[in-house]
Parts: C-alpha cells; sequence; structure tokens
C-alpha cells in the first residue's frame, strides 16, 4: 500500500482529538478561570467606591446628633449597599470637626477587605476612600 | 476539489496566532477600559466634594470666589482642573472664571480631567494615556436650603 506524504491513516490518527482538544482546555480553562475572577474583582471595587461615596455623600447632609449616632448612620449606609462579603466592622468612618466641634470633613473607606485578584487576593487597607464636606455646617 | 495535505500545513499556525493577538487585544482592552471606569468613579466622587467645598465657600463676601476656587483645587489632586463661577443675578446668566460681583454666585462648577496610562491597547493604538474627564456643579445655600450638588 502506498501512503501519500503528509497523510496518515484513520487507525494511526486515533485519540489525535483527544489531545489536541486537552491541550486547548489546559490553556483556555485558566484564562477563561482568570477573566471571570478578574471580573469579579472589578464588580466589587466598582461596588466598594460606590458604597463610600455615596456613604460619606449621605453623611454630608446628615443631621449630626452626636459621633456615635452619626458614625453608625453611616456605616449603615455602607452595609445597605450589599457589598458581598463586607463586613460594617471592616467600614472606618472618621469625622473631621470644626473648631466648634461640629463636623466640617467626613471621610469613609474601606480596611481589611480581602479583594480576589486573578492570581491571588490582595487585602485593601484604606482604599477605596470618598471624602466629603459637611454641608450643615455654619457659614 | 480537495487540495494536497501538504499544501495546508501552516495554516493552523496562522489562526492560532490570530486568534491569540485577538484574544489578548480583547483582553487588554476590557483591562484598560475597567482601569478607566474605576478612575472616573474616583475622580466623579472627589469632584463631587470640590464642588461642594466651593459652595460653602460663597458667603457673599468678596474674596469668596477666590476661597472657592483655591478650596476646589485643594480637594481635587488632578493634573487639570477648571472652575467656573455663575453669577445668578446676571441678565444673562453665564459661567466665568472671574465674575464680576462674587456677592451675587450662586452656582460654582468644578471640572476635572485625568489621564489614565493605557496599558495592553497601547499596543493596538498610538495613544499612551486616555483622558478622563468629570463635572460637577454645587448650588450655594440660599436662606435655609444647604449647599447640594445639581445633578
Amino acid at each position: 500500500m502506498t501512503v501519500r506524504p503528509g497523510f496518515r491513516p484513520a487507525g494511526l490518527r486515533r485519540g489525535s482529538a483527544m489531545l489536541e482538544v486537552a491541550l486547548v482546555l489546559a490553556v483556555l480553562s485558566p484564562l477563561v478561570a482568570g477573566g471571570l475572577r478578574f471580573a469579579y474583582s472589578f464588580y466589587l471595587i466598582h461596588s466598594l467606591q460606590d458604597a463610600v461615596a455615596s456613604a460619606a455623600e449621605y453623611g454630608s447632609g446628615l443631621e449630626y446628633a452626636g459621633a456615635a449616632e452619626f458614625e453608625t448612620a453611616i456605616r449603615a449606609k455602607v452595609a445597605g449597599a450589599e457589598v458581598p462579603r463586607l463586613d460594617p466592622a471592616q467600614v472606618r468612618v472618621e469625622v473631621q470637626p470644626d473648631a466648634g466641634g461640629r463636623p466640617a470633613w467626613i471621610t469613609v473607606s474601606i480596611r481589611g477587605y480581602s479583594l480576589p485578584t486573578p492570581f491571588s487576593s490582595t487585602v485593601l487597607e484604606g482604599k477605596p476612600r470618598a471624602r466629603f464636606p459637611y454641608r450643615l455646617r455654619a457659614p | 476539489m480537495r487540495r494536497d495535505p501538504t499544501e495546508r500545513r501552516g495554516a493552523i499556525l496562522i489562526v492560532v496566532c490570530l486568534g491569540l493577538f485577538l484574544l489578548a487585544a480583547g483582553a487588554g482592552l476590557a483591562l484598560d477600559v475597567s482601569r478607566m471606569l474605576l478612575v472616573q468613579k474616583e475622580l466623579r466622587s472627589r469632584v463631587d466634594a470640590a464642588a461642594l467645598a466651593a459652595a460653602l465657600e460663597l458667603d457673599g463676601a468678596s474674596d469668596s470666589v477666590a476661597r472657592a476656587r483655591a478650596e476646589a483645587a485643594a480637594v481635587v489632586d488632578a493634573e487639570r482642573i477648571e472652575f467656573a463661577a455663575l453669577d445668578q443675578a446676571a441678565e444673562e446668566p453665564a459661567w466665568s472664571d472671574t465674575p464680576a460681583d462674587a456677592a451675587r454666585v450662586g452656582m460654582v462648577r468644578v471640572t476635572s480631567v485625568v489621564g489614565v496610562p493605557l496599558t495592553l491597547v497601547r499596543t493596538v493604538v498610538r495613544e499612551k494615556t486616555a483622558s478622563v474627564r468629570v463635572r460637577s456643579t454645587a448650588r450655594a445655600s440660599v436662606e435655609s436650603r444647604p449647599v447640594e450638588l445639581v445633578r
């Protein structure tokens, strides 16, 4: 039997498709998994940024009736954003007072939140952060 | 018409190279766009805060616009910031960097532009940075109404 150059009989090609699929999957599956993980971390960081910004803005127009109540209300606002795995204790609220002891600036940030990244995870310390002036302060 | 298999050799290499290039370009675009969106979100928060801080300085005094401008620049630590105030009592209200009468200024507008360095997209396009522009407007306090952002 004569065999043309470059042509292999069907019997010799058995299993080659499986090998090719395995090779392609070995390359593509980490890529897809990394992409999904990246997309999820992107979603989380955006959600956190939105949560701290809206909470700081909310705090800037909130009636001040004591530091504890004020900070609790702002922390609750961040928690209300329902960012996955965010513990209210990880929300840091800093109120910078003016000379009269009333709020002048409100800073909301995240501390100790573990953010998954494509290859490992990173812990957010002080980021994202939003700082707003207190709008109800006396002119 | 069947072609000799030896003539098809190497075709898969071109397809794989093209596929990998498209995959890398798509991933690069996604990374850079997501980074730009995040920068825009952070900048939005800062520019909103700057506009509010500037509006809080509008107390009718002759130096109020200068104080408002300085306050906005201090809050937005950006490469470029544009400040404008609106003389609402004028016959034709217009945004101005230096309004004639500071006592009549009722609104301030803060605009900031930052350049976001591109990473992987640079391999496809010539630009090394992409500009992100954010603008925010705030109204000064009127009677019992506090300063507020104008959406």
